[in-house]
């Protein structure tokens, strides 16, 4: 990543509060990073550290409660067209085709048709789904439904690409498949992504920045910068990977 | 909505799953084939017994004798089955159309269902069907009177699954649709709807058959048409075979007409159980 890059999203001494039926709870007491285009960032935490709270609310689907966030210097205060969401679940559509599925937020923004179905098959080709484009959803494994779902989060050329634990219900075998997918197809997009995860190898694998969160009510506690060579499942097992990893365990275990 | 025959799909479909359905399709003609016997048999019995026992065709007709009956007078008992069927559709669709209807109306509106949830739960204790004698006193002895009655009672479980549906949506799915900034009509439409509508199928089965029970209440309450005159006329004049030919007819109303419900089910509903 070029030093000079532009800041994408912009997030400023951000602050989410909940109100529950014991007094406040603070989800977030302060973050502040800056994601700049054209990067991976994967943020880890401990769970329930608020790190999907901190996706709500770059998608624009929960309010902040001090502080701000901004995309290209605008405050995120409702979902964007600039933003494509990856859930934890694919929740795509049963009574619709793959492609149907794909074409969704086509139709939603109105956009032109023959141009969404074109997008929304170079996409499927893309996910490596093209020839099962014309299947119903329930036909597709758990690892293609996401994939589907990630077809679908980019078929409006979203400026960012967030996602939530994307591949946590997928076994293993298949997470690892799809880590290595996922990984190309940011490369061949050139998407800036964020990647809320609790594997740390998936993590070191995937992001060219981790942001690793404390423990509710939710900091920064490092931002490390992944700096590895060649990226293939083999460089899993290298020692700087391994590294890597071990760092980010540490930041995480720290008290 | 374009569903692909298994025959046209591509090939290297090893992730596909298509055993299960036709395991149930065998399982189900297994079924028909041992219902068909034990009617027959049920028939055999119940004309052996009338037979043997020497009961009085004005107690309990023999099976023979109630064919006799159809045989005979097929002309008058398809005219009454046709008056009978007319009421039972109208009556359906017309609960079909306000039931879905007030549904996509009390789900858009939270004042709106805050207002009537407690009047569901009164109005689903009350037996409607009480109500018949007031629709004949206000829709008067014709054939509305009859839609009316067959109408109110099939509205509630309509309205209700149609409720039920909305209200299950996954709050994911709905999470998408906010991020897409998808409109509350655009939401309606490409989700809501077609989630509800094995919600609203499960509505229409009950439904059908109430329809049914609405119109025959109603003619028995007062009417000059229509299978459930007959069954009430031929009873008065003791013509018990007559009356259970009408019966038969009516029972061949309820069976197709829930027959054509759990057909169109299946062509509209083609995701249910399978996601």
């Amino acid at each position: 990543m070029s030093a000079d890059a532009a800041t994408l999203i912009s997030v400023s001494r951000l602050r989410k509060e909940y109100a529950t039926k014991d007094g406040r709870l603070t989800a977030i007491e302060d973050v502040s990073f800056d994601i700049l285009e054209g990067e991976f960032l994967a943020v880890v935490g401990p769970s329930g550290c608020g790190k999907t709270t901190l996706l709500r609310i770059l998608a624009g689907l929960a309010p902040v409660s001090a502080g701000e966030v901004t995309l290209q210097g605008k405050s995120v205060r409702e979902p964007s067209d600039g933003i494509g969401v990856v859930f934890q679940e694919p929740v795509l559509l049963p009574w619709r085709t793959v492609r149907e599925n794909v074409l969704l937020p086509v139709e939603v923004r109105g956009g032109d048709r023959a141009e969404g179905e074109r997008r929304a098959l170079d996409l499927l080709r893309l996910v490596g789904l093209r020839e099962f484009a014309d299947r119903h959803v329930w036909e597709l494994s758990g690892g293609m439904q996401q994939r589907v779902s990630i077809a679908r989060a980019l078929v409006n050329d979203p400026l960012l690409l967030l996602m939530d634990e994307p591949f946590g219900a997928l076994d293993a075998m298949t997470r690892e498949q799809m880590n290595v997918e996922l990984l190309r197809i940011c490369e061949e997009t050139g998407k800036t992504t964020v990647f809320i995860t609790h594997n740390l190898v998936e993590a070191v694998f995937l992001a060219s920045r981790v942001l690793v969160m404390t423990p509710r009510p939710s900091r920064v506690r490092a931002i490390v910068d992944i700096d590895l060579p060649a990226r293939t499942w083999e460089s899993v097992h290298t020692p700087a990977f391994g590294n890597l990893v071990k760092v980010l365990d540490d930041h995480i275990k720290a008290e | 909505m374009t569903t692909s025959k298994p025959s046209d799909r591509a090939e290297g479909a090893h992730l596909l799953e298509e055993r299960l359905p036709e395991e149930l399709m065998e399982a189900g003609r297994g079924h028909i084939v041992g219902a068909v016997v034990l009617a027959a048999a049920l028939v055999t019995v119940w004309e052996a017994a009338v037979w043997s026992l020497a009961i009085s065709s004005q107690l309990l007709p023999a099976p023979s004798a109630i064919a006799r009956e159809l045989w005979l007078s097929f002309s008058i008992f398809l005219r009454h089955f046709l008056v009978t069927a007319a009421e039972v559709y109208a009556g359906f669709a017309i609960a079909t159309v306000v039931g879905v209807g007030f549904a996509v109306l009390v789900d858009r509106s939270k004042w709106l269902r805050a207002l009537i949830q407690p009047y569901i739960i009164g109005l689903q204790a009350t037996p409607k069907i009480a109500m018949a004698p007031f629709l004949v006193l206000w829709f008067g002895f014709g054939l509305s009177s009859k839609i009316a009655t067959a109408a109110l009672i099939t509205f509630f479980p309509i309205f209700i699954n149609m409720l039920a549906g909305f209200a299950s949506v996954n709050p994911k799915v709905l999470e998408l649709m906010d991020v897409l900034k998808a409109s509350r009509n655009q939401t309606l439409v490409k989700v809501k709807i077609p989630h509800a509508m094995p919600y609203l199928f499960a509505g229409l089965e009950i439904g059908i058959l109430l329809s049914l029970i609405g119109a025959v209440v109603g003619e028995f309450i007062s009417s000059t048409k229509g299978l459930g005159y007959l069954i009430l006329n031929y009873n008065f004049q003791l013509k018990t075979d007559a009356a259970f030919a009408a019966l038969a007819m009516l029972i061949v109303l309820g069976v197709l007409s829930y027959a054509i419900v759990l057909w169109v089910k299946k062509r509209v509903v083609f995701w249910l159980g399978k996601a």
